[in-house]
């Protein structure tokens, strides 16, 4: 029995060996996605939409309106380009694409010298497994050009114009974005790091850009276009900028600008306060202004004293310089404080936090200079510090772990050629934050980040946290010998605030069960009345689950997928607030070379 | 065969066999790029910009010899890992989990168990009669039930309609601050048996309220599995010999099934039961998700589905260890009930 065993594994090893191609880690593959590879009626040949008549006639073909009221559930507006509105730098009057199939047709019959009408084309719509909106704008797509195809009197043949629709896992949608780039076209959304016009843009149109890039589209002349927007110090004329942009965008259709979402929030009827700011990543808000008391019979009231979250995905550290996702970033809304923050639903103007100021630039030095708040202290018990600020920022930039937020950081305090650590040099990043006695004083790369740089300053990763604290946890320990130390960590738990906090905020983390919840208890040395004793952030990826616990009075507010809005619209005892602007887009990207370009 | 050598031997069986679902579900996920992998440290769309640094800190794109190599140097140093999906060593996340599935199972078996052996009883007992059609229809009836179409449906009536009266999750608020509390320890982080250990009703009887619907859910599903077995086994042993002489003799039929029929029938059921105990401890996902119970079972299928590759090799080895060691409790009770069977497979 042991020979028969040892066989078996010998053979099944062989088979791997034969199956893996070249066991080297695999090589990009040419795309199974555009039939033919011609334009011969049963395929589109690799450049295919890089005709900006094809791009338009796809633009024109699609029905936006039935997309937001099918797949968004009437949630969701039609923007022109990638800027939002809620967005510094959005124009209200720019232009976007209508579903006209008459225009659709007039464009494709320009494309390719009439070739792509003639004879049609043949290609495969992918679209990650499981999400039913880029489902229905796929399935759009295929459905119209059928139509067209199927009702044009010289063609009367709905197979003129096919378009095939297959689901895919997420990680191998992103793995043929960046990496194969064998996809015509891909969906992808986008959110804001601050909400500026430049974080969108620059993904979407600069050479360079994260999904641009990957596309094919952008130029050198665009790019400087970019960043004389980005770097004009005027308002007015960096909105006219702006405008150009989102005109240019249309003017391209590099991609079919879906909607932007509107989103909700579902809470029971004892849960009041709630208003919303949409660069707040927090699921419930700020929930600092909220309010639970029994406001009636429809819905058990539970818990007093307590706020309960359910919702899915689980934070990934609640190291504040390690956090990129919205579930960590909840928790340092919760536990840390930031110098300024959004003031009240704006996106440009700031309330004064662990600052009494919002930022006094002076155009001398390109200084930003905030006048630290007195009195503060940490969950330790121990007073807050300029020098913790200052360690706060320098420690981010110390830290730096790779796919991390500090980019921000090098960007707006370094210089636009520096991203990480290993582009710069510690001297450069102790320059760039200093202590004057009771302020701290930001040097900004150039005058035109004053006002990112705040919106930067409003992100968890610019939490501030108490220096000795984190020396005492064998942190960073402030010294440009301790950077090898703590620089690039490869694993959240490799660094020192993964799982513990020291924090300024209202509460205190009590218990991280990964995976399972996470709560956070009243700080008493808080400097304001703090409005619950216990909030409890839970992990139920099971839909009816949360909805039941919401109905049975044992959560206060639950996360709810759009498709699941209409049944939640029917039951008695909610605090349903709709409509509400979320900073995110969703778009369709055309692939100009399929199968990226030669080498 | 002597006893310890045949344990040394069969536990020395582990090696080849861990070996082999290590390297093959390697030779797996190997099939995706490095791309897809490196994928898996994305939470948000920001961070795609970051794929090619990820790949190259992470060695995504080295030789699968090179990577398979990396990750056995580590597991001899007694490090499984990091599971991405939940945060923390694939070590921690083993003994994490998987109290909540023992839990279940430690319910959920002997409830499986005891209703399989009557019913497989009952209805050999009364072969053919209508007791034996109700009994073999509605245990196959929830057999065939889906499990996460019972689970949702009992959670619709208990929890939903009966406003709160089965709740989901392993412990209700209140309880869960209090085990979590200094007040509390916790020895084993099964809740029930660390709320004896601890003296604690309240968290006792929460933490079985909280058991009922996961439980019924698995019992109503699988009981058929042990009856059937149970009625085949027991019609064979009324057949036998020795139940015509008890009769003879003139004992009662209720002495006749349940003394001897029934004990030498047990044989099959009892090394069965050792499997039913150890699927269930291999973690029972969709009741476990359905339920929030989250268990051993629920971690294995979150790390399959986003490609958490040490926690699916992590849960792999225990699953291994896991099967081998049942396999060997199992032959050795078999011989211990049934003194025909020898260590090794000779029967005498």
């Amino acid at each position: 029995m042991t020979k028969k065993l040892i066989v078996t594994i010998v053979a099944l090893i062989g088979i791997i060996a034969m199956v893996l191609p070249g066991c080297d880690g695999g090589e990009p593959l040419p795309s199974i996605y555009i039939g033919s590879g011609a334009l011969d009626g049963n395929g589109v040949p690799v450049d295919f939409f890089s005709d900006v008549h094809v791009r338009k006639a796809f633009c024109y073909a699609f029905d936006y309106d039935t997309y937001i009221a099918e797949a968004l559930s009437g949630q969701g507006v039609q923007r022109g380009s990638p800027v939002v509105e809620g967005l510094y730098g959005y124009d209200s009057d720019a232009p976007m694409y209508e579903y006209d199939l008459d225009e659709a047709v007039a464009e494709m019959k320009l494309a390719w010298d009439g070739d792509a009408w003639d004879k049609g084309f043949k290609f495969t719509l992918l679209y990650n497994a499981g999400n039913l909106p880029r489902k229905t704008a796929c399935e759009m797509v295929s459905e119209k050009w059928a139509y067209i195809g199927a009702t044009d009197p010289d063609i009367l043949d709905g197979e003129h114009f096919q378009v095939s629709v297959q689901a895919l896992a997420w990680p191998t949608i992103l793995g043929k974005i960046f990496g194969a780039r064998d996809m015509p076209m891909f969906q992808i959304g986008w959110m804001p790091d601050y909400p500026h016009a430049d974080n969108f843009i620059v993904p979407f149109m600069h050479s360079a850009g994260t999904f641009s890039y990957f596309q094919g589209y952008g130029d050198s002349a665009l790019d400087a276009q970019i960043a004389a927007a980005f770097q004009d110090t005027n308002p007015t004329t960096q909105l006219v900028k702006y405008a150009a942009l989102q005109q240019r965008y249309y003017d391209d259709a590099p991609g079919i600008v879906l909607a932007q979402p509107l989103v909700r929030r579902y809470f029971t009827q004892h849960v009041t306060g709630f208003y919303y700011n949409p660069c707040e990543s927090s699921y419930p808000g700020d929930i600092f202004y909220l309010t639970k008391a029994d406001n009636g019979d429809d819905i058990p009231y539970k818990n007093a004293g307590s706020l309960i979250e359910l919702t899915i995905g689980d934070a990934e550290s609640l190291d504040p310089a390690w956090q990129y996702d919205n579930a960590s970033l909840e928790q340092s809304r919760h536990i840390y404080e930031t110098l300024i923050y959004y003031s009240g639903n704006s996106t440009d103007t700031f309330d004064p936090i662990l600052a009494t100021n919002t930022g006094e630039f002076s155009a001398t030095n390109n200084t930003l200079r905030f006048t630290i708040r007195e009195g503060v202290t940490f969950h330790s018990g121990n007073n807050m510090t300029p020098e913790d600020v200052e360690y706060s920022f320098e420690r981010a930039m110390c830290q730096d772990r790779p796919g991390g937020p500090i980019w921000m950081f090098y960007q707006a305090l370094i210089g636009e050629d520096v991203w990480s650590y290993d582009d710069t040099t510690y001297a450069a990043i102790d320059a760039s934050v200093e202590v004057d006695g009771q302020d701290v004083v930001f040097t900004l790369s150039g005058a035109y980040w004053e006002l990112p740089f705040k919106q930067v300053l409003c992100g968890g990763w610019a939490s501030i946290v108490e220096k000795q604290w984190c020396i005492d946890k064998d942190d960073w320990d402030g010294t440009e010998v301790g950077i090898a130390d703590v620089l690039h960590p490869l694993l959240p738990g490799d660094t020192a605030l993964f799982d513990e906090c020291n924090g300024t905020g209202p509460w205190k983390l009590s218990l991280w069960e990964s995976g399972v919840q996470i709560v956070k208890v009243k700080y008493d040395g808080y400097r304001a009345p703090v409005p619950f004793d216990n909030v409890v952030y839970k992990i139920v990826e099971e839909w009816s689950s949360r909805k039941l616990s919401l109905l049975a009075g044992d959560a206060d507010i639950v996360y709810v997928p759009g498709t699941n809005f209409d049944e939640m619209d029917t039951e008695e005892g909610l605090n349903i607030f709709k409509n509400l602007p979320s900073l995110s887009i969703d778009a369709f990207f055309f692939n100009m070379i399929i199968g990226g370009p030669a080498e | 065969m002597e006893l310890r050598s045949y344990i040394i031997r069969r536990l020395l069986l582990l090696i080849p066999v861990l070996f082999g679902v290590t390297v093959f579900i390697f030779g797996i996920t190997m099939l995706f790029s490095p791309i897809e992998r490196a994928s898996l440290y994305i939470r948000s769309a920001r961070q795609m910009g970051d794929i090619p640094a990820i790949i190259a800190t992470y060695g995504l794109d080295q030789p699968f010899w090179v990577q398979y190599g990396t990750w056995i140097s580590q597991v001899f140093h007694g490090n499984l890992g990091w599971s991405s999906v939940v945060n923390m060593p694939v070590w921690d996340a083993i003994w994490n989990f998987l109290p909540a599935t023992l839990e279940l199972a430690i319910f959920a078996t002997p409830l499986i168990i005891l209703m399989g052996v009557f019913l497989g009883t009952r209805a050999a007992a009364h072969k053919d009669r209508p007791l034996d059609h109700v009994t073999r229809v509605g245990a196959i009836a929830g057999w065939s039930l889906p499990t996460f179409w019972l689970g949702l449906m009992l959670l619709m009536v208990f929890y939903g309609l009966f406003r709160g009266l089965l709740p989901p999750d392993r412990l209700s608020f209140p309880m869960n601050l209090l085990v979590n509390s200094a007040d509390f320890v916790r020895y084993t982080r099964i809740n029930t048996i660390d709320a004896i250990l601890n003296l604690n009703g309240p968290v006792l009887l929460d933490a079985l309220r909280h058991l009922i619907l996961p439980v019924i859910t698995l019992s109503v599903v699988n009981v058929a599995f042990i009856m059937r077995l149970m009625r085949s086994s027991m019609l064979e042993s009324l057949g036998k010999g020795y139940i015509l002489t008890a009769r003879a003799k003139g004992l009662s039929e209720r002495v006749v099934v349940n003394k001897h029929a029934r004990r030498n029938a047990l044989i099959p059921v009892i090394t069965v039961s050792g499997y039913v105990f150890a699927a269930m401890a291999n973690g029972v996902v969709i009741t476990e998700t359905i339920f929030t119970f989250k268990g051993i079972g629920w971690w294995a299928a979150l790390a399959a589905t986003r490609l958490d590759i040490a926690g699916v090799l992590g849960f792999a080895l225990f699953n291994a260890v896991l099967f081998v060691l049942v396999n060997l409790v199992v032959d050795i009770l078999y011989t211990r009930v049934d003194p025909r069977v020898r260590l090794g497979g000779v029967m005498q």
